[in-house]
């Protein structure tokens, strides 16, 4: 479960976090996330992968404080930020920034976008006056591959695609030491979601960025990840080598999961329901 | 299935368009006031009540110049004289000319209506904000607090607050003020309870932004539609509960002339000379309508998904 | 050879918006046949769901339509607006997105699904419910007689998607549309679903129209597939021929853009967005992002959909078949 090599930048160690829910039979404690530990060196790509419902996300938002743990720890650059205070949790965002699942609700549509590219850089003081942080702004639009006149534009006149850059670029403002990604992809057209993961994984060389990349599309996690955590009910049921987890499953879960990817050809569909249907009785 | 606004209203950034100045230098968006322009321009009846909201300011500001005689000159010999060429609106029992004191009386309407919705405002919109965004016991007590305002009549109210504080202008713009604070508190709250869910609040959560940063940038200007609806709505009424106030004597006092006040000295006179009651109350309707048509039009602007509605039906 | 379930042909879609006039879909043909799937493939702006929208006679006001959509035989386009709604729900069954807001919450499933049998057969309301509560054990919902008097909210999100298309098949239409009908669900819970329908659809015989942008849900389910980009057709043919012998260059790279596991290399992405439907490029509508442009008259002209292969068409001045995905073999 440890990672090979490399600082570590994030440690996480029997995390759980409850939330309160209100049932018929009254209120009730959900357990999201129900013990979960792994850890995430400097430059590398961990994968969290689970359906819905898994606990996948609010474990990522556990990392920046954005739920609180309601036991274990969440180590970042070997501090325990599981219980700092309000007050501190600032200094903590600079270091763990967030890519959110939908660019289009992800940003504020009343600001422009140099705006919102901006606002970590001027909330963390990362740069002396509005002309140097508008040129770092300018610098991170081209490092996400948007043209420069994009930072007058607003959220509703860009696509889908450009506005994911734009909150890549704005998780890049503070050049933090993590980058949770929840579910980055998920919102965008098939055409588009290779562009980004292209994107993340150029800057990923050019920056030496470490992510954490939470999905539910196996098919993009094996394409992103050097290891992976495969995560259900609150649980992570296997971690290791992404190549080693897609080819040697361990867990029951994990199979199943994999036999579940789709087909790629008809070809191999009608090849998997043949064997299917030989397998169990007519 | 994607609903068809969705599909089409996401144009493709156009890097033939060029930037807009406002927009450059990274203020919000100014986009609206185009919009709301546009709104009004074709719709002839929020123009028509923009144009007459416009006139009774210009009156209010400068009533006493344009009226042509003062609101108080007495003459006896024309007391009681119906509409004339000298007398537009006819006199009042004491001689005195009924529109220079409808024009001049706008500036005591629209002075109780402004200072009291604005103070209503400012401190709904506070209250609201705060009990919204910080939630559990700041909410229970705020807003415990605006129902127990809210529980009253709202002339019943306003009647109390100016027993207590005495009869007068400044009394009843107290009382209007805190009659209307709930509307606002109350609307901004539930604004701000869907916008503080909202992604781009969290987002900015996860930058580390300040709290009052986070109210004052992501959050007010996200809510501010529905709160312009309501002033301008507010505006309205509280000419409305200016004039009631001031109808039963506890508002603007005489010798100032209000539109309330000439509607109570007309109460004797409604047989005999019609017109004492008919055009200060005209001027009432009038702008009391012209604020709502205006609010109408704001609304169908500001409120995103009536926009939707609306361009999918093809209105403009 | 029997008439088609559903025939659309030259179906146009506009709106008149703030910005302009929005085309939507510009010129689609379509038919599906008794007992076959037709996959419906575009990705956001294609104009796929509004194709089907206009097509039944489902879109807001405000949106021009023309064209025809003879939904066995009658032109559904033509009708008026009481008859349509009790021939469309007679004959064609729908499922949505998101069963979440597609359900009444207020109502058990029972209810509505017996609702639609109900009131377009005249039946009882004894025999409506036995009805919901077969469909119900049709569609592999466990304790069926129970869990017909439960509400939307009590099933989980797979659940609720059958009952939609418990719902969908009350009355035996004969063709059902389905529009991202499992892109909410996870893929274990997405793979029992289409298994459902393709089950469905052999014991029925009901004509499917599935509408997705995932080419692995065509791969599963599909007889044919029409590729949609910029609100016009620009690939049809059977499922095994479009995997196997991609003609367009957008069908290739949208092949050709699938992570694949096992291949970190980076992927061949299709640069930039989809078109804008207020400024359609007066030429091919893909040109501009285009790898290959193999024709002088791709910017200018419009290509037609023109044959390549057995049964098989493309809207290309640049069709070559002979080439697979850029990049490697497919199966």
């Amino acid at each position: 479960m440890s990672a090979p090599g490399g600082d570590v930048v994030a440690a996480v160690e029997d995390l759980q976090v409850q939330f309160p829910v209100r049932t018929s039979a009254g209120k009730r404690e959900v357990r999201a996330v129900d013990g979960v530990s792994f850890e995430v060196a400097r430059g590398e790509t961990l994968g969290l992968v689970g359906e819905s419902g898994s606990g996948k996300t609010t474990t990522g938002l556990a990392l920046l404080r954005l739920v609180n743990p309601s036991a274990g720890t969440v180590r970042i650059l070997g501090e325990d930020v599981t219980s700092w205070p309000r007050r501190r949790l600032r200094a903590l965002r600079r270091r763990v920034a967030m890519v959110f699942q939908d660019p289009q609700s992800s940003l504020d549509p009343r600001h422009s976008i140099g705006w919102s590219i901006e606002e970590p850089i001027r909330v963390h003081g990362l740069r002396d006056g509005a002309a140097a942080r508008r040129a770092r702004v300018h610098e991170l639009l081209e490092q996400v591959g948007l043209p420069a006149d994009a930072a007058a534009r607003h959220p509703h006149e860009l696509s889908g695609g450009q506005r994911q850059r734009v909150g890549i670029a704005r998780a890049l403002a503070g050049q933090p030491d993590l980058i949770v990604l929840d579910e980055p992809l998920a919102s965008l057209d098939v055409s588009v979601q290779a562009q980004i993961m292209n994107l993340l994984r150029q800057l990923q060389d050019e920056l030496g960025l470490t992510y954490l990349f939470i999905a539910h599309d196996l098919a993009a996690i094996a394409h992103m990840s050097d290891r992976v955590a495969v995560m259900t009910s609150g649980h992570i049921v296997e971690t290791g080598p992404a190549v080693q987890v897609y080819e040697h499953p361990q867990h029951e879960y994990t199979r199943t999961l994999l036999a579940a990817i789709p087909a790629d050809t008809p070809a191999e569909a009608r090849r998997r329901r043949a064997d299917a249907g030989q397998r169990s009785p007519a | 299935m994607t609903t068809p606004s969705a599909q089409f209203t996401e144009p493709v950034a156009d890097p033939a368009t060029a930037a807009t100045g406002d927009a450059a230098a990274g203020r919000p968006s100014a986009g609206s006031a185009r919009d709301v322009a546009r709104v009004l321009v074709r719709r002839p009846l929020a123009l028509g009540g923009l144009l007459v909201i416009c006139l009774m300011v210009v009156l209010a500001l400068f009533g006493t110049q344009i009226a042509p005689n003062g609101e108080n000159d007495v003459d006896v010999s024309q007391m009681l004289t119906g509409p004339s060429a000298k007398h537009w609106f006819g006199t009042d029992e004491l001689g005195r000319d009924v529109l220079s004191r409808v024009i001049i009386a706008a500036h005591a309407s629209l002075e109780v209506s402004v200072v009291s919705v604005g103070a209503a405002l400012v401190a709904g919109v506070l209250l609201g904000l705060l009990a919204g965004y910080y939630g559990r016991f700041a909410d229970s007590f705020i807003m415990r607090c605006m129902d127990v305002l809210f529980a009253f009549p709202v002339m019943l109210l306003a009647i109390a607050i100016v027993a207590v504080l005495g009869a007068g202008i400044s009394s009843a713009m107290i009382a209007i003020a805190v009659v209307y604070t709930p509307i606002f508190a109350r609307i901004t709250r539930a604004s701000v309870l869907s916008v503080r869910e909202e992604v781009y609040v969290r987002a900015a959560v996860s930058i580390g932004v300040p709290d009052r940063e986070i109210i004052g940038r992501h959050i007010l200007p996200n809510v501010a539609g529905p709160i312009i609806v309501q002033t301008s709505l507010s505006l309205g009424f509280a000419i409305l509960t200016e004039a009631a106030l001031s109808f039963l004597g506890l508002g603007v006092q005489p010798p100032q002339p209000s539109w309330g006040a000439m509607l109570y000295d007309a109460r004797g006179f409604v047989e005999q000379a019609w017109w004492m009651a008919v055009f200060p109350g005209l001027a009432i309707v009038l702008t009391v309508l012209s604020f709502n048509l205006v609010g109408d039009a704001l609304r169908d602007v500001l409120d995103p998904r009536r926009r939707t509605q609306l361009e999918a039906a093809g209105r403009p | 050879m029997s008439e088609p379930v559903f025939a659309v042909r030259d179906l146009r879609v506009s709106v008149r918006t703030r910005r302009g006039l929005a085309s939507i879909v510009n010129g689609v043909d379509l038919t599906v046949d008794r007992g076959r799937t037709l996959a419906v493939v575009g990705e956001s702006g294609s104009g796929k769901s509004m194709t089907m929208l206009a097509a039944t006679g489902l879109t807001p006001s405000g949106v021009r339509v023309s064209g025809s959509a003879r939904l066995l035989g009658t032109d559904l386009r033509t009708m008026r607006a009481r008859k349509l709604r009790s021939f469309r729900g007679r004959h064609a069954g729908f499922v949505f997105q998101d069963p979440l807001s597609s359900l009444n919450p207020l109502m058990t499933v029972g209810r509505q699904i017996g609702e639609a049998y109900q009131l377009l057969q005249g039946r009882s309301r004894a025999d409506a419910r036995r009805r919901a509560v077969e469909l119900l054990g049709q569609v592999g919902i466990p304790d069926a007689e129970q869990r017909v008097d439960s509400y939307p909210h009590q099933f989980s999100g797979g659940m609720r998607q059958r009952v939609m298309i418990a719902m969908a098949l009350a009355c035996e239409p004969e063709l059902i549309i389905a529009d991202e009908a499992t892109t909410a669900l996870d893929v274990t819970i997405e793979a029992q679903v289409i298994d459902l329908v393709t089950e469905l659809q052999a014991k029925l015989g009901t004509a499917v129209i599935w509408i997705t942008h995932d080419l692995s849900v065509v791969a599963g389910m599909a007889d044919d597939v029409a590729v949609m980009y910029g609100g016009r057709i620009v690939e049809q043919s059977p499922v095994d021929e479009l995997f196997e012998h991609p003609a367009h260059p957008y069908t290739k790279a949208l092949l050709g853009a699938r992570p694949r596991i096992g291949d970190r290399s980076p992927l061949a992405a299709i640069p930039g967005s989809p078109p804008n439907p207020l400024r359609l490029p007066p030429g091919c509508a893909f040109y501009p992002r285009c790898p290959v442009r193999g024709d002088a008259r791709c910017a200018t002209e419009l290509p037609p959909l023109a044959p390549v292969g057995h049964e098989h068409r493309a809207r290309t001045f640049y069709a070559d078949v002979a080439d697979a995905v850029p990049g490697g073999s497919m199966s």
